[in-house]
């Protein structure tokens, strides 16, 4: 019988993640956000969101379907850390129920992205502000499939802040892939907080 | 972004009544970024326009004090206000409004427990309280009782039984056990039911029904009043819990699976309500559709019966419990035994070679009122799966349920979706559960979806069948179905509505109630 194992990490990192090469405009939203305390959430069923996670730094894991479980851990997260980002690439419906926990503690999405694979294209669709969207949907482009890589690495300078959100789209042709992911990455954190 | 305003509201009404509100809960509690703020307060599933069901604020009051306040200056206004308790009612149309504009009166912040009674196995909660807290509560004081919960645990107790939902222990008609209720009337009124409308009240969780007109449920999937307090009672722990599940491999097993059961039902053979479960159902628990499928339309039977296969589930699979001291729960297993045994390649499954499947363990859990939010994961069955519940009502009778089955499946593969369905019997009827699952961010599909959804309602009308509840976006439609002798049930909706909210403050539009003011225009 085939059998699902969804499994969410939760990682408290303190630490930054590494730049490997940040571009100018990101470098100076990274400015000051090192002791910024995030919270990352992954399903690692997936192999894209398994990659992503074991590129953030000091993770903590769960492993479950049931997202339920992970209220409590966002909810003292936001609690303690009003200044917080929580982040993560994760099913859908996960990002959905989280979203929804973490507004009760004033922390709204900056940024969101979905990531799906159909055939051989993948297709990743950006929703953040004005000046960043353009440069996030061209990165996770140009990372083709090390695009999980590419976002653990950058999930620190993820936009804050309480701007509208405009959306961009990006497709890119993948051989030899057979992936059906839909994935959504993420980021929410206080506009009373920046 | 424009500010949606309620018709016939200018900005500067809106602005005015705001700024007043700000002074009685205090501006972190009013909330009006409609970017950020308020994005939280829509429906992400609906099949319409996002800006149709779009607030214009929302507000969350402390107390009963507070909400009268409000209600007062809204009515001063005549600028309407939507009651929501946990907010959670996705599927249906979530936290938000009927029309755009209204204030959402959130009472999330009222989430008090005021008691549990062990021994008379009740709580009375406020309407923030969720099913989580109740559950956790209760583990914390480690009391002998269950809770029953929505699939989904997030919602809770006040928002879920004003909606008239169902749970899956044997206390699983909440309503039913909904026992005295507090509530706050459109002019500031506030109004005990049941027995706690004696001084020194010492049975308000106990009976039902007090003295004179029981009106408990006029306040219930309605506009008459605000809900500020709720009695349920609660489930004794039992000695013992025997799950099983009933795997059947074809179509028309549900004609038979049905005749079987109402009996077993109603003379509490089962105890709880039997659900009969279609396969993707079951299946988007483990699997995505992409995984099996990846052509368009409905995903074709022969890829079905190979997800079966694989899966080890039947094309319906039928979940039910018994509970009690052992020897009860032997007896009662012998003859769900015998009776479903009879039907042609019916395969029983339990704990021990179920367990660790993810569909038979959040049932498990359901079923014993475990709260948690596994079924969310069957939104993952197509990427950015919005849904929209159609809820008719079915009798617990086999040909009525394989009659609006067909019906349902023959006009959802019409429009080019799967059914993705469940049957619930309650006591003499059965829940028929059809998830229309679509992806969100395709407006060609949430418009399918919607054109789907109305030729629905008036497909099972024609067939003589109602809704027992609805997406925001159907409620008059809905409404209109029910409208034997001359409309007569929604004219006395309306003149209760007249009576009790004549400014038409509260929750206009709800189920198709409308006051005088904006009746024309529904
Ligand atoms: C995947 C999925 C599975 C689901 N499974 C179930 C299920 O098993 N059973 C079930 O019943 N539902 C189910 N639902 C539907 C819904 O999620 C639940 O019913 C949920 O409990 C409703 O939200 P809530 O409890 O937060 O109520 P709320 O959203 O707070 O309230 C619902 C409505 O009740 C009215 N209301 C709320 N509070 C008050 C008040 N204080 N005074 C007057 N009127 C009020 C309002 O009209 C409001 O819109 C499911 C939904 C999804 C997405």
């Amino acid at each position: 019988m085939l059998s699902r194992r969804t499994f969410i990490k939760s990682a408290l990192a303190t630490n930054v993640a590494l730049l490997a090469t940040p571009s100018q405009a990101l470098q100076h939203v990274l400015t000051g956000s090192e002791e910024i305390p995030l919270l990352v959430f992954a399903d690692e069923h997936s192999l894209n969101s398994k990659h992503f996670i074991s590129n953030v730094a000091e993770r903590k894991s769960n492993i479950d379907l049931d997202i339920g479980q992970h209220f409590e851990l966002l909810r003292e997260f936001c609690k303690e850390s009003p200044r917080g980002q929580v982040s993560g690439l994760t099913r859908d419906s996960d990002f959905f129920a989280l979203e929804q926990i973490a507004k009760d503690f004033g922390f709204y999405t900056q940024y969101s992205a979905t990531h799906h694979y159909s055939g051989n294209t993948l297709t990743h669709e950006v929703s953040s502000s004005k000046d960043s969207a353009e440069l996030i949907t061209s990165s996770l482009k140009n990372a083709k499939d090390q695009w999980p890589q590419w976002l653990a690495n950058h999930m620190r300078v993820l936009p804050r802040g309480n701007s509208q959100l405009v959306t961009k789209k990006t497709q890119i042709t993948l051989a030899n892939t057979d992936q059906h992911d839909f994935l959504v990455s993420w980021s929410l954190s206080s506009n009373k907080h920046i | 972004m424009t500010k949606p305003l309620p018709q016939g509201i200018t900005l500067g009404q809106l602005n005015a009544a705001v700024a007043e509100i700000e002074k009685v809960v205090g501006k972190d509690y009013v909330y009006l970024d409609d970017v950020k703020e308020l994005r939280s307060y829509r429906d992400p599933y609906n099949t319409t326009d996002d800006a149709d069901f779009a607030p214009s604020a929302a507000v969350a009051p402390q107390n009963v004090e507070q909400i009268q306040k409000i209600l007062a200056i809204v009515n001063n206004y005549k600028i309407p206000v939507w009651t929501i308790s946990t907010g959670k009612n996705f599927a249906y149309g979530g936290p938000a409004p009927r029309k755009p504009g209204y204030i959402v009166l959130d009472l999330k912040l009222m989430n008090k427990i005021l008691e549990v009674n062990e021994k008379h196995g009740y709580a009375i909660v406020e309407p923030g309280v969720s099913y989580y807290d109740l559950y956790n509560h209760i583990q914390e004081k480690g009391l002998k009782l269950w809770i029953d919960c929505a699939a989904p645990a997030w919602g809770g107790i006040v928002g879920n039984t004003s909606e008239h939902g169902a749970g899956y222990t044997p206390y699983g008609d909440h309503l039913l056990m909904q026992c005295g209720m507090q509530v706050v009337l459109a002019d500031g009124t506030i109004v005990e039911t049941g027995m706690d409308t004696t001084a020194n009240s010492k049975t308000g969780g106990l009976y039902k029904y007090g003295q004179g007109a029981a009106i408990d449920g006029l306040f219930t999937q309605s506009n008459f009043g605000v809900i500020t307090r709720m009695g349920i009672w609660l489930m004794p722990e039992p000695p013992g819990y025997t799950p099983f599940m009933i795997t059947l491999e074809n179509e028309h097993d549900l004609e038979t699976v049905t005749d079987l059961s109402l009996p077993l039902r109603v003379n509490q053979v089962i105890h709880n309500a039997p659900m009969t479960v279609d396969l993707l159902w079951e299946s988007a628990m483990s699997v995505s559709r992409s995984q099996y499928y990846t052509g368009k339309g409905p995903m074709p039977d022969s890829h079905r019966k190979k997800m079966a296969k694989d899966l080890d589930l039947g094309i319906w699979n039928y979940y039910g419990a018994v509970y009690g001291p052992g020897p009860m729960m032997k007896n009662n297993m012998d003859v769900i035994r015998d009776t479903f045994g009879s039907i042609p390649g019916a395969k029983f499954h339990y704990d021990d070679t179920r367990k660790g499947d993810p569909g038979w363990d959040y049932r498990v859990k359901l079923m014993k009122g475990t709260p948690n939010m596994t079924e969310f994961s069957l939104l993952n069955w197509i990427g950015g799966g919005g849904h929209i519940n159609f809820s008719p009502i079915s009798a617990a009778d086999g040909k009525s349920a394989m009659r609006q089955y067909e019906m349902i499946r023959k006009r959802s593969h019409e429009y080019g979706f799967d059914y993705i369905g469940e049957f619930l019997i309650g006591w003499r009827d059965q829940h028929h559960i059809f998830m229309l699952m679509f992806d969100r961010m395709s407006a060609e599909e949430k418009k399918r979806a919607h054109d789907l959804f109305a030729i629905l309602v008036d497909d099972a009308a024609a067939l003589g069948y109602g809704e027992y509840r609805t997406h925001l976006s159907f409620m008059d439609q809905i409404a209109g179905t029910f409208s034997w002798n001359d409309n007569a049930l929604w004219d006395t909706h309306h003149a209760l509505k007249d009576e009790l909210d004549p400014n038409g403050i509260l929750s206009p539009g709800k189920q198709g109630i409308w006051p005088k003011n904006l009746r024309g225009n529904s």
